[in-house]
């Protein structure tokens, strides 16, 4: 795998991103100052665990943060030179789906149960790309194909309830390339499945992308699938990015501790330990964070500075950064 | 969605609309009213509920013509004080409620448990027997009852306990389906407890929060029922004051003598409208799952 | 799809079967219906008349046959004051009810769903909250006094509408409106918390990613996914509308079988009420059979399993 091609303008960056959930007991920063960029055909991996804000950055990014309580506070998202964050309603609808498609967690229930899965893909096109029926359907037999589900003709008039994960999985996968989007967000796209079929979506996505050119944000806190798909990642912890690089500077120089630590958690197959290696403590309760660094309760080098205040990002390495007061 | 022209929406604004929470004093203020009435109605009720003097004969309320002070809410037929009689017909409220909900809610949260427990023939046929019942619109099976039984006030409250307990033991026994499989009973039964004392001493006390729900929501529910009842002549009889026997008798003058039908009803409105208001709000307080609505 | 049909109907026979079983036994339970048919004072030789001539002096048993062969017959006994065989009189009142029964299920139904729906959907908004206000008042409300009051007001007052018997199609509109305000209430809370929890699912959120218009994802996937605990809420209404009708009728002096029950009961004829309450409660169970099918109609999971 290469990395990504010389550098044209971004195809998609997201500035000082801010989303927060509003409850009777208190805000609680989801994402709280999330910036990165998406070039043309890169495949970048977002990964933190679960709670992290990942999930919810890509619905921000979206505009679909869950209502009443999520509110989008602050920040850019620049797509094609215009700030998705000042688009009207209708404007937005129009780029959802035809410009920035999602895939989400839980294929199982992801799809309408109620309607078919030809329709529910057609509908993806249907609004973007007016057709007839006719054409909607051989659009959709041949989607259904690519993505390589068997007998497409036939499965296309079959309801939710037919089909098994993996096959949902490559359905909903078929209804976002449908109109070819130039960004492609796939939400843990494999954490539901079983492995052997997660190798099998995984590769899908891979062939895909290569096919199409699409740039796909890859949203996962499986350090492994990061390691076959991405170009780059961006590693998320407690609502913010701390650290950004190229998958091999990543995986054989990672700088901040969170990252360092992630990294050695993973066991090597045939290398035995006498013990699991595991970051001590838990992630901050994202209600009343911190103050400083929000890794500094569990980690293991940190100076004065660190709980005073938060870092600011420090360039390590071309296309490396790193939010973390040992290097800043 | 997010609010301005640039779509992103002032934290500020966020948080403060967040965080007001609204009480129910409306609907507290009706039901302390309605209880405090039912309670100690007899001290302050200006006259004798049933002292009759034809001479006052339906006088219409104080602010009317030919109305008096003397009698605030105007008299009936007979010269009752119509005020009096309606705060002693809260009193037959509360008593139906009351002795009504204890008797179906016994025998509905006793089959919920058994069912839902027991599960296999037991939950079968309970549950059949429940669905039958069900199935027999309630005021028609309250006529069928009443017809074999006879009227009175004791004889409705019967009726009443004995068609009213299908929900709760349908809610029950859902509570209880998910219960069961929950890890605190297949402890009870290693440790050797006995069926009942499972039942009473660990399952109940998880359902008490629903089943006070349900009570709360249900009381508005009876009071309607009994009014109902009364009304029809199936269930208080004459002289006791109460709101549906009220609103029977006054419903021969409708055109005469508005207040007759209009304040019973105004009481059954404001009384059942504070318990279900109530029974809202603890349902939200004590059940999260289903705040946020 | 078939099995479920015919699995259905069985079960709507044998809940049929069940509430006949168990009126037979409440009655037989409750007090000896001779008694209770003449009046206390009546002498022992009547008693045995009275018995004799309903059968009431054999052993349970036979009884329990006779009642359900004679029922088969569409024998379900004469009327004790009408002189006429019950089933006879209670069927020449249903066209009444069923059309003010039906009337206010559709104006609850209708009503009712678009108020829940606008109410989901302005979530928050001081039409929320009215509405919801306005359901709240709704279930509060006696409907016997709704339904004087409504006659004081547009009967007595303003003189618009008529206030009693059946002789014009707007005779319906007071009579309807008085049963339906319960159910619409009940309806328009549920529709809007149903809707809620459906716009909040995964699926929802899959089909607004797409780029569907709002006005779509709302009615053609929300409502549709929100609408089987509404069509079984609706169902389960309709046995509170029936009895309802019993006191509607009675107020609006409108010719249904809800009146025929409380006249019956004051004359004390039992085989009337008998017949009534087994009417009504086959007519709950068809209704509830139909809403299943309707079911089958909406979610294919039910069809094809």
């Amino acid at each position: 795998m290469t990395s990504s091609a010389a550098p044209q303008s971004p195809l998609l960056s997201v500035e000082d991103l801010k989303t927060y959930f509003f409850s009777p007991r208190g805000v609680v920063k989801a994402v709280d100052g999330v910036s990165f960029t998406l070039n043309r055909g890169e495949i970048v991996g977002l990964v933190g665990e679960s709670g992290c804000g990942k999930s919810i950055t890509s619905l921000a990014l979206m505009r679909l943060v869950p209502q009443p309580a999520g509110k989008i506070v602050g920040g850019r998202v620049m797509l094609a030179g215009r700030d998705l964050m000042t688009l009207s309603e209708e404007e937005m609808r129009g780029v959802r789906g035809k410009r920035l498609a999602m895939i989400l967690q839980d294929p199982m229930v992801s799809l309408d149960p109620l309607f078919r899965v030809g329709d529910q893909i057609a509908e993806a096109i249907r609004y973007h790309e007016p057709a007839s029926k006719k054409t909607l359907r051989e659009r959709v037999v041949e989607l259904l194909r690519k993505v390589k589900v068997p007998s497409p003709e036939v499965r296309a008039d079959d309801y939710p309830f037919q089909f098994s994960g993996g096959m949902s999985q490559r359905c909903l996968i078929a209804a976002g390339i449908s109109c070819r989007p130039d960004v492609l967000i796939a939400d843990e796209p494999t954490t539901a499945l079983d492995v052997t079929i997660q190798a099998q979506i995984l590769r899908l996505l891979r062939d895909i992308q290569e096919e199409s050119g699409t740039a796909v944000i890859l949203i996962t806190h499986d350090l492994a699938v990061v390691a076959q798909l991405c170009h780059r990642v961006l590693v998320m912890y407690a609502g913010r990015i701390i650290e950004q690089a190229g998958i091999y500077d990543l995986f054989e120089n990672p700088a901040h501790p969170y990252a360092q630590g992630l990294i050695r958690s993973v066991p090597v197959l045939g290398r035995r330990v006498p013990e699991l290696f595991t970051i001590e403590g838990q992630p901050p309760n994202l209600m009343n964070p911190p103050v400083g660094c929000s890794f500094a309760p569990r980690c293991d080098r940190k100076k004065e500075i660190c709980e005073k205040q938060y870092p600011n990002e420090t360039e390590i390495a071309p296309g490396h950064k790193v939010r973390c007061w040992l290097y800043g | 969605m997010t609010s301005t022209r640039s779509h992103l929406t002032d934290e500020k604004k966020a948080l403060k609309k967040a965080q007001q929470r609204r009480y129910p004093i409306f609907a507290f203020v009706l039901l302390a009213l309605f209880l405090v009435t039912a309670l100690f109605g007899p001290w302050f009720a200006p006259h004798d509920p049933n002292a009759q003097d034809l001479s006052k004969s339906l006088r219409p309320p104080f602010w009317s013509e030919n109305g008096s002070t003397e009698n605030l809410l105007g008299t009936d037929s007979l010269g009752r004080d119509y005020l009096s009689r309606i705060i002693y017909g809260a009193r037959v409220s509360l008593l139906v409620s009351v002795v009504a909900i204890c008797i179906c809610g016994s025998i509905g949260v006793l089959l919920g448990l058994l069912s839902g427990y027991f599960g296999g023939w037991t939950d079968t046929l309970i549950m059949r027997f429940t669905d039958t019942w069900m199935s027999i619109p309630a005021l028609v099976l309250a006529i069928a009852f009443v017809s074999l039984l006879g009227p009175g006030l004791r004889n409705v409250i019967l009726v009443i306990g004995i068609t009213a307990w299908t929900g709760y033991a349908r809610i029950v026994r859902g509570e209880v389906l998910s219960l069961k499989t929950l890890d605190f009973v297949s402890l009870a039964r290693a440790a050797g407890c006995s069926e009942p004392r499972i039942l009473f001493s660990h399952l109940l006390p998880n359902v008490v929060n629903t089943i006070i729900i349900l009570v709360t929501l249900d009381i508005g529910r009876i009071i309607i029922w009994e009014a109902a009842l009364s009304f029809l002549g199936l269930g208080v009889q004459h002289p006791t004051p109460a709101w549906g026997l009220m609103l029977a008798s006054g419903r021969k003058f409708i055109t005469s003598a508005w207040w007759l039908v209009t304040f019973p009803g105004v009481a059954i409105l404001m009384t059942v409208l504070g318990a279900n208001l109530t029974g809202n709000w603890l349902r939200d307080v004590l059940d999260p799952k289903q705040k946020l609505r | 799809m078939k099995r479920y049909f015919i699995k259905r109907i069985l079960q709507a026979v044998v809940t049929i079967l069940l509430i006949m079983v168990l009126i037979f036994f409440l009655s037989r339970a409750l007090g000896d219906p001779a008694v209770l048919f003449l009046s206390e004072d009546a002498g022992p030789e009547q008693l045995e008349i009275l018995r004799e001539s309903f059968g009431l002096d054999k052993p349970i048993w036979v009884q329990f046959v006779r009642y359900f062969t004679s029922a088969a017959r569409g024998d379900f006994g004469r009327s004790f004051k009408w002189e006429e065989p019950a089933l006879g009189l209670v069927l020449s009142r249903v066209p009444a009810t069923m059309q003010l029964a039906i009337t206010a299920v559709l104006f609850s139904a209708t009503f009712g769903i678009t108020l829940g729906v606008f109410t989901a959907l302005k979530r928050d908004t001081w039409l929320d909250r009215f509405g919801q206000s306005l359901a709240l008042f709704g279930q509060a409300l006696p409907h016997f006094w709704l339904g004087l009051m409504l006659i004081l007001l547009f009967g007595v007052h303003l003189k618009w509408l008529p206030i009693s018997g059946r002789e014009h199609l707007s005779n319906v509109i007071m009579p309807a409106l008085t049963l339906s305000a319960f159910t619409l209430a009940s309806v328009t809370r549920l529709t809007r918390s149903s809707m809620l929890d459906v716009l909040n699912s995964e699926y929802i959120k899959m089909v607004r990613i797409k780029g569907v218009p709002e006005r779509t994802v709302i009615l053609r996937h929300g409502l549709r996914n929100a609408a089987v605990p509404i069509l079984t809420l609706i169902a389960l209404q309709f046995s509170y509308l029936l009895g309802g009708s019993v006191i509607v009728e009675t107020i609006f002096a409108w010719p249904g079988v809800g009146r025929l029950a409380i006249e019956a009961f004051f004359r004390r004829d039992f085989p009337v009420i008998q017949v009534v309450v087994l009417f009504m409660s086959f007519v709950f169970v068809f209704m509830n059979l139909l809403v299943d099918l309707l079911y089958a109609w909406i979610d294919p999971r039910i069809r094809f399993r």
